[in-house]
């Protein structure tokens, strides 16, 4: 059944939908009314679990971690700087190999505080050993989660998850959301069974003893990324399970209008809604571009990446992100995996904008593909990063910065 | 040319400071030197290492010595200790000193190279206490194209740099003169850099979540631990004269002492027993608990000296 | 306590079971490993522990593990968080029929640093949400695990090795943070603090914790030869010693309501206790004097409260 909800309002339907039995919860904007929702629910006889109140993201994820680690199927949600205070413990449920899934709200990350959507909250765990899965919409949002726990509980691969989502833009927008019945969801996820609970007194046993020799702690380093490795597989399980019982279709990247296509923009989040449709237009006015748009992003879709761009002229990746002192993340991450690939796309440009919840437009999608097409027309390396201000930008800065130092800085 | 030295020993026997004693004595003879200890959690009595090279060309190495061409032994009950790993990399040819009276009835491995001298005797009288760096130091400066001012100068630097005042000083250079002077010197031969150990890698494969989550299924195995070993002085029951009252039990704080059979004897597990002697001080009836020094001879022969 | 029913009459209650197996890497003559070792057999063998970077780490170093019981290693900050998750999955797992002793216990074991300093927030949260645990802390007075740094534990005058005593400081110039009122000021069900030199005492308040649900907090001494520079088999006696100066009271409280289980009708001198200690050595060169009066004067002024409100 369809009915308009907020990305909030989807996470929060996916974990219920997913039966999750123990939820952690602290507020943050933009993500406060996962939480609300959950613990009204649980509150009601809705769900039934157990909701707790932390007293910061770090015990929160400390506690669901833990819950996990104890057999009981565990979920919780943040944003930013939430997610930058509890990134210790980021790591230590992923050396636990408890398979919590937690959604993000994407925000910016102070100083200068924000509230607005950037990816540097999400990027900046990933390297901890969570898988990661992006959603554009409020539907994907909800899919995620019941996806995220199916894949993360699987025993190739026992790993936490993270489903992110855009802050305002996806957090507190709405639109129509399938809610797939509970029963359906009950096929195709199956119940949590974790090996060795900690709560198993038959079976006593020590978690995360702390080592002191290299090749101990390197197997263990060693055998999170090779489940990180076999995700691969169980996504495309996963998903193919998912398309049957509940009748949506989802593969690592989404491909579009990649055909005969010359140049491709990637991006990954919200912003892609953007990307797409001025694609769309572009390819009206006889332009040979198309998209590849991130849904997973940890472990990184590499081979279906050099699938999708092999023989391209040109590729300009929009990153919402930046990796100070290098550039966008994604970008750089791409520029790995093409590296081997034996039809290397000429060109790879690298795009920093949207920062901040920054206006794209499409015109900004335009600009890319100029300027992307200009490089491969010239032959000369291009500098990167770029960095998509608009004129318009220009104009309030220059205002912004004539109130706040009393002189004029830049001319409007 | 490099010649790695590995010095063993056990947590509180200064180890660390006996490798930077040396490392900076090579330093002021002009070679290049590296000198590193190897941080464990393991406390006070455990067996600790600590690294040197010492080198007239770059040396292109870091910590743990894997090949070492001398081996410094500070306490001999070491050899026989399987966490000890004594005998890591060793050649025959590679140079042991052992810190010992006499070397008869002493083997280290096949090593043939084998010298020693009394260090803990000598630090004793000389500091009151067995705190072997600077001994230990001097008996390895004799191995190594090292001169006398050289390690002098080096207990200097390093005694003041740990806080010691002039006295203890002083008292340390003589220790590591003495312990220079009378140790024996053997023959060192460098291992070739080529001649290193070679890198053979393996591929381990994805493994089920049972095996690969970093847990312990065999909880309590910690008891295969022989921390026996720790033990500088042992304490003794005298049945005779022991009321059974379980006091020794009580404040044992490692479990090493259980209450037996129907009248509930004590029985000091000595595979365990760390020598803290809680329970000595704690028996409320004189001569029940005794102490004993660990005698060598005995801890060799059971701590099994190869 | 003596007109409370109890197993615990005299030391020879105190039980055979062993929960800890020896040969664990601790030091020597380790008051906290003792105080722990005591405290498991009034737990019992339905126990989980939580436990973080501390000494009590040790009992836990690949590929061994010195504990018979189900433990969790977490981060610094999380014990009580981690104790939450667990307390909640529990209450999940039994809500679908899972098959759990009803005896079982999440305790938490941490060191000072994690429960004076680095943990607090996370604790205080625990507390506040009558978390129904056990806390346990081994005092130790300073960061024993990283070579004994300064912690809010740490006692005045005492010489850490961050907290050093020169001609110009006399080591530690903070007095040790009172946990146990801040513990308090949360409203559990139960506080206590114990010593290994006393362990009737210590087995009787675990055993009284056991009739209430909420948070079970205590407190144990660690003496710390290696730390304190103390002799190792002097642990117990200085343990005593601490009780006996008035500097360790021995106490708790239920639902806030302060009782001391011991209470010494005169006190040995302070120096009588800090003499057998290095940490405190630099005190006795007779130019710190006042400071060791002003250390009497706490003491004293402490305990002459505690004779008036509980000597009648």
């Amino acid at each position: 059944m369809k009915r308009m909800l907020t990305g909030n309002a989807s996470a929060a339907w996916g974990a219920r939908i997913s039966e999750v039995e123990y939820i952690g919860g602290y507020p943050i904007t933009p993500q406060s009314e996962v939480v609300e929702l959950l613990s009204k629910w649980v509150a009601e006889g809705a769900m039934n679990a157990v909701y707790t109140n932390y007293e910061s993201e770090h015990s929160m994820f400390a506690g669901v971690g833990a819950a996990s680690l104890s057999g009981v199927r565990a979920f919780t949600s943040t944003s930013s700087q939430g997610l930058m205070f509890a990134i210790e413990m980021l790591y230590a449920i992923a050396g636990w190999r408890a398979p919590v899934v937690f959604v993000n709200v994407a925000r910016g990350l102070g100083m200068p505080m924000i509230l607005q959507v950037e990816h540097g909250d999400i990027m900046g765990i990933r390297d901890t050993g969570f898988l990661q899965l992006h959603a554009e919409t409020c539907q994907e949002v909800l899919d995620f989660v019941p996806m995220a726990y199916r894949i993360g509980e699987d025993r190739r691969v026992m790993l936490p998850v993270a489903v992110n989502m855009d802050g305002f833009l996806i957090s507190f927008g709405r639109e129509p959301v399938d809610v797939p019945d509970k029963e359906l969801v009950r096929d195709f996820l199956p119940k949590y069974n974790r090996p060795y609970p900690v709560v198993d007194f038959s079976n006593p046993v020590a978690y995360a003893p702390t080592i002191v020799d290299g090749y101990a702690y390197m197997y263990f380093k060693e055998q999170l990324q090779k489940a990180q490795e076999r995700a691969r597989e169980v996504f495309y399980e996963a998903a193919a399970d998912f398309e049957r019982i509940i009748g949506r279709r989802y593969e690592p990247i989404e491909r579009y209008m990649l055909d005969d296509a010359d140049y491709a923009i990637v991006s990954t989040g919200s912003y892609s809604t953007i990307i797409r449709g001025a694609v769309r237009r572009l390819r009206e006015r006889g332009e040979r571009v198309g998209m590849v748009r991130i849904r997973m992003f940890r472990p990184f879709p590499r081979d279906e990446f050099v699938d999708a761009l092999s023989g391209l002229k040109g590729v300009a990746v929009f990153d919402q992100n930046i990796s100070l002192g290098k550039g966008g993340v994604i970008y750089t991450e791409l520029a790995e995996a093409l590296y081997h690939a034996k039809e290397r796309p000429r060109v790879l440009m690298s795009f920093i904008g949207g920062l901040g919840g920054a206006e794209i437009s499409f015109d900004a999608v335009r600009y890319m593909l100029e300027r992307l097409k200009d490089a491969v027309a010239s032959g000369e390396e291009p500098r990167n990063p770029n960095w998509l201000f608009s004129e318009e930008d220009r104009r309030r800065l220059a205002r912004a910065l004539k109130l706040t130092l009393g002189e004029e800085v830049i001319s409007e | 040319m490099i010649i790695r030295v590995r010095l063993h020993g056990r947590g509180g026997q200064a180890m660390k400071t006996a490798g930077r004693v040396v490392g900076t004595a090579a330093f002021l003879e002009g070679f290049r030197a590296q000198d590193s200890p190897m941080y464990g959690p393991e406390r006070r009595g455990a067996p600790v290492a600590s690294f040197l090279r010492i080198s007239d060309e770059e040396i292109a190495e870091r910590g743990y010595v894997w090949s070492p061409d001398i081996i410094a032994i500070a306490d001999p009950t070491l050899i026989g200790d399987p966490r000890a790993n004594v005998l890591d990399g060793a050649r025959q040819s590679t140079a042991a000193f052992v810190n010992i009276p006499t070397l008869d009835g002493i083997r280290v491995g096949d090593l043939t190279r084998l010298t020693n001298y009394d260090v803990t005797r000598a630090a004793i009288r000389l500091l009151g206490r067995a705190v072997l760096s600077s001994g230990v130091a001097g008996a390895v400066v004799k191995l190594l194209p090292i001169s006398r001012q050289s390690l002098e100068e080096a207990v200097k630097i390093e005694m003041e740099d740990i806080g010691l005042k002039e006295r203890e000083i002083d008292l340390n250079v003589k220790l590591a003169l003495e312990c220079f002077e009378g140790t024996p010197r053997v023959p060192v031969e460098p291992l070739p850099t080529e001649e290193l150990q070679q890198f053979r890698a393996v591929e381990l494969g994805w493994q089920p979540p049972e095996v690969s989550i970093g847990l312990i299924r065999n909880v309590g195995n910690g008891v295969e631990k022989m921390t026996g070993s720790w033990r500088v002085s042992r304490p003794v029951i005298d049945y005779s004269k022991c009321t059974r009252c379980g006091v020794c039990f009580d404040y044992c704080p490692e479990a090493a002492i259980t209450l037996a059979g129907p009248d509930n004897r004590p029985v000091i597990d000595y595979d365990h027993c760390k020598g803290c002697l809680i329970c000595y001080n704690e028996c409320p009836v004189k001569g029940a608990i005794t102490v004993e020094e660990e005698g060598l001879a005995e801890k060799v022969a059971s701590g099994g000296v190869v | 306590m003596s007109s409370e029913p109890t197993r615990y009459r005299t030391l020879k209650d105190i039980p055979k079971e062993e929960y800890m197996a020896p040969g664990t890497p601790l030091c020597a003559g380790c008051g906290a490993q003792l105080a722990l070792r005591l405290a498991l057999k009034a737990l019992g063998p339905h126990t989980i522990v939580v436990n973080v970077p501390g000494c009590v780490a040790l009992f836990a170093i690949y590929p061994y593990s010195s504990l018979k019981l189900p433990f969790v290693f977490t981060s610094f900050v999380a014990a009580p968080a981690t104790a939450q998750g667990i307390v909640d999955a529990i209450k999940v797992l039994r809500s679908k029929g899972v098959n759990l002793p009803e005896d079982t216990k999440v305790l938490v074991v941490v060191g000072d640093g994690a429960a004076y300093d680095i943990g607090l927030q996370s604790s205080s949260g625990a507390l506040h949400r009558q978390l129904d645990h056990y806390y346990f802390v081994y005092d130790n007075e300073a960061y024993g695990n990283t070579g004994f740094q300064y912690s809010s534990a740490t006692p005045f005058l005492s010489r850490t090795t961050t907290s050093e005593a020169t001609d110009r400081v006399p080591g530690n110039t903070f007095w040790k943070k009172d946990l146990f009122e801040i513990w308090r000021a949360h409203g559990v069900p139960y506080i206590a603090t114990v010593a290994a030199s006393k362990p009737v005492d210590l087995l009787r308040k675990f055993e009284k914790a056991a009739r209430f649900k909420g948070p079970k907090l205590f407190l144990a001494l660690g003496v710390c030869p290696t730390g304190w520079g103390s002799d190792p088999q002097m642990t117990v006696k200085i343990d005593k010693l601490a009780v006996e100066t008035g500097i360790w009271p021995l106490k708790e409280a239920v639902y806030g309501e302060v009782r001391h289980t011991y209470i010494p009708r005169s006190l040995k001198p302070v120096e009588e206790y800090l003499r057998t200690q290095r940490r405190f050595a630099h005190l006795f060169d007779g130019k710190h004097d006042d400071l060791l009066k002003e250390y009497q004067a706490r003491v004293n002024a402490y305990w002459e409260k505690v004779w008036s409100t509980e000597l009648k």
